[in-house]
């Protein structure tokens, strides 16, 4: 409950407490607070947290101080305390909690930041004002995908918070991956990641998630592709070669032109399959496909990775870059 | 530092404070005083901060929040004060900005941190930061010191935070740059990192962006433009390196003029002047840079100026950007 205050509230006790109570009288209620607010009766700092007429629900003995008796008509003065102050500062200032667990407006100038998305709030003092579309998002860190896969003269750092990887140019398809081993199913990650890219060349896949079998080499992809920027799910029989769209990806491997900054992907293996699904919102899927956990590959490790060729032009050759801002397993 | 307070928090000198910038003094009893962080005390009519105890003594900063220095006898009263400051302090502590790197570590709830480079925006709950994103401070464009170039029937509005360029007129069918650009304002700024965004956008090439311009240079009055366009039937975007030997005369670009790209919601490019060299880079993010060339200073013109354009040629609707940062290191 929020810490309130009120200036020059102060009563006495209608009778005598022991040091074990926790329902105290008083002699009148008149000027205090109904939230959770702090009292100091003789050297005693109690905390109320709840007012029925003139009863005080108090937790004793707080912030260091001793739990006294104390005899009726002592004085009962609301105070302004430190603990008084960093529960405010620590509780009341900014909230974070699930967005259902938002609590009403009323308060002016409180920020709440749902756990959950999709807006960071203020509160006016009679309404929440929406600021967004911004997302609690988990960066996931490079150390966490220990394994290179054909790292040429790729790089992949933490900066500022999240993950990126640059992948080397090249005149040919690079699959550029870091990877981490593959968790236990059932499992869901979600991923959202922006691409720096400058498509020149036809790469089957430019950036994204992908599973990969490292037996047999295999990769499947998830994320954009090709020269028209089609959000797609492709195979590839090694980091160098392509062979074909997921097995039932909508348009064989291409779905739409998602003209988005940032890009959700979200991979859910149950143990007998596998569900990728896309999110221009992180918040609303748009299932791609369900196919069987041994399609085309049996995985053995989960990642991300950029394509070297997706920015390759003979006399101008860029490298392409992706950002990953947030790594949800769960 | 976090501003810090503690209840009924007095004492007394255990001696003199003798001179008027003495920076410690003793106590006789430390206990009931905060242990770490700052906190303020009230000496006579002083007002010190304490800025560090170590057993009964402390660490003073002196004269604060407008009372004068003074010289304090052994046994005046030491009285922990919650004043003006201390909440001013307490609030400017609560929301916090700086570099990435120097972000405190977890452990006091309800904190905010806002990196001024970052991708994040972080709340912390008092064990760990949860971060909220994706975030990027914008610098606000300059809203003075701007120079037309050709600017016809085009439009500036300065709204305080953006620079918006707008094209009213419909139906252009030659290459007109209209142009605002501006010396460098920071001396010796070596990068110019601009963030752009589109209100209406036409199909020629290009259509908006980045430009240099060469005054009393090696090629006076030449532009190298770094813009975006849709595809004519409008189903992708390109981006386009283009050169104009003046504001309605292009010249095609050896290598390179026009490559397909990922539409951002904000497109980022940073102007690097490295001595002999001048780069151009683009971001995705306005935190990880890909370079897309590295040329001579003087390779096609030397550029003095620099800023937005807009070329209306071509355009079936009103074409506008939107100038949302700005800033020169």
């Amino acid at each position: 409950m929020a810490e309130l205050f009120q200036n020059l509230a102060s009563t006495t006790l209608s009778g005598s407490i022991d040091n074990v109570i926790t329902s105290i009288g008083v002699a009148s209620a008149m000027g205090f607070t109904t939230g959770n607010f702090r009292i100091l009766v003789d050297s005693e700092i109690m905390l109320v947290t709840g007012v029925s007429g003139t009863t005080f629900t108090v937790v004793r003995a707080q912030e260091g101080t001793s739990v006294t008796a104390h005899n009726s008509g002592a004085t009962v003065a609301h105070v302004l305390t430190a603990g008084a102050l960093d529960a405010h500062d620590q509780n009341d200032l900014a909230g974070y909690d699930l967005y259902a667990n938002k609590p009403a407006a009323g308060t002016p100038g409180r920020i709440f930041l749902p756990s959950d998305g999709l807006f960071i709030e203020r509160d006016n003092g009679s309404t929440w004002e929406k600021f967004g579309p911004i997302w609690p998002m988990i960066p996931p860190q490079s150390a966490n995908f220990p394994t290179w896969v054909n790292q040429g003269t790729s790089t992949c750092i933490d900066n500022k918070g999240a993950v990126y990887l640059q992948a080397a140019n090249s005149s040919n398809e690079q699959i550029r991956a870091r990877l981490q081993a593959y968790p236990t199913p059932p499992f869901t990650v979600d991923m959202a990641f922006v691409v720096h890219v400058f498509p020149y060349s036809s790469p089957s896949m430019t950036a994204g998630l992908c599973i990969r079998d490292s037996v047999s080499g295999k990769f499947q992809c998830y994320g954009v592709g090709n020269t028209d920027l089609h959000i797609r799910g492709y195979n590839y029989s090694s980091a160098t070669a392509a062979s074909g769209g997921v097995t039932g990806w909508p348009g064989s491997g291409d779905n739409h032109q998602l003209e988005q900054n940032l890009i959700w992907v979200r991979y859910y293996d149950n143990g007998s399959n596998r569900v990728i699904s896309i999110s221009a919102d992180g918040v609303t899927w748009q299932q791609m496909v369900s196919n069987s956990v041994t399609d085309y590959l049996t995985p053995n490790q989960i990642g991300f990775f950029a394509n070297g060729l997706a920015g390759y032009y003979s006399s101008f050759p860029v490298d392409t870059g992706i950002t990953v801002l947030h790594w949800s397993q769960h | 530092m976090t501003e810090r307070f503690s209840n009924n928090a007095v004492t007394i000198l255990s001696a003199a404070i003798t001179t008027t910038t003495a920076t410690s003094c003793t106590v006789t009893d430390a206990t009931s005083f905060p242990t770490a962080g700052t906190f303020r005390v009230k000496i006579d009519a002083e007002i010190l901060i304490v800025t560090a105890v170590s057993g009964s003594t402390f660490t003073i900063t002196r004269g604060a929040e407008g009372t004068t220095a003074a010289t304090h006898a052994s046994g005046a009263s030491v009285i922990h004060l919650l004043t003006k400051g201390g909440m001013e302090a307490r609030v400017a502590n609560r929301f916090i900005s700086d570099i990435y790197a120097n972000k405190p570590a977890a452990g006091v709830k309800g904190r905010l941190f806002l990196p001024s480079d970052g991708l994040f925006l972080e709340y912390d709950d008092g064990a760990a930061w949860h971060q909220y994103g994706p975030y990027r401070r914008l610098k606000a464009p300059p809203q003075t010191g701007w120079i037309w170039v050709n600017q016809g029937d085009a439009t500036v509005t300065y709204t305080g935070s953006t620079v918006v360029l707008e094209e009213p007129t419909v139906g252009n069918t030659s290459p007109n740059i209209r142009a605002l650009v501006r010396p460098l304002s920071v001396s010796g700024a070596t990068t110019i990192t601009a963030a752009f965004t589109w209100n209406g956008i036409a199909s020629d090439t290009p259509c908006m962006g980045f430009c240099a311009r060469d005054v009393g240079g090696t090629a006076d009055g030449h532009f190298a433009c770094w813009g975006i366009r849709i595809q004519g039937s409008g189903t992708c975007w390109w981006l386009h390196y283009k050169y104009y030997s003046s504001a309605t005369t292009t010249e095609s670009v050896p290598g390179i003029d026009g490559r397909q790209f990922w539409p951002q919601r904000l497109c980022w490019v940073r102007q690097e002047l490295a001595g002999v060299n001048k780069r151009f880079w683009w971001s995705a993010d306005g935190v990880n840079w890909i370079k897309l060339d590295d040329v001579s200073m003087t390779n096609y013109s030397t550029p003095s100026q620099f800023g937005i354009f807009i070329d209306p040629m071509n355009n079936a609707q009103k074409v506008s950007l939107s100038l949302v940062h700005w800033e020169e290191v």
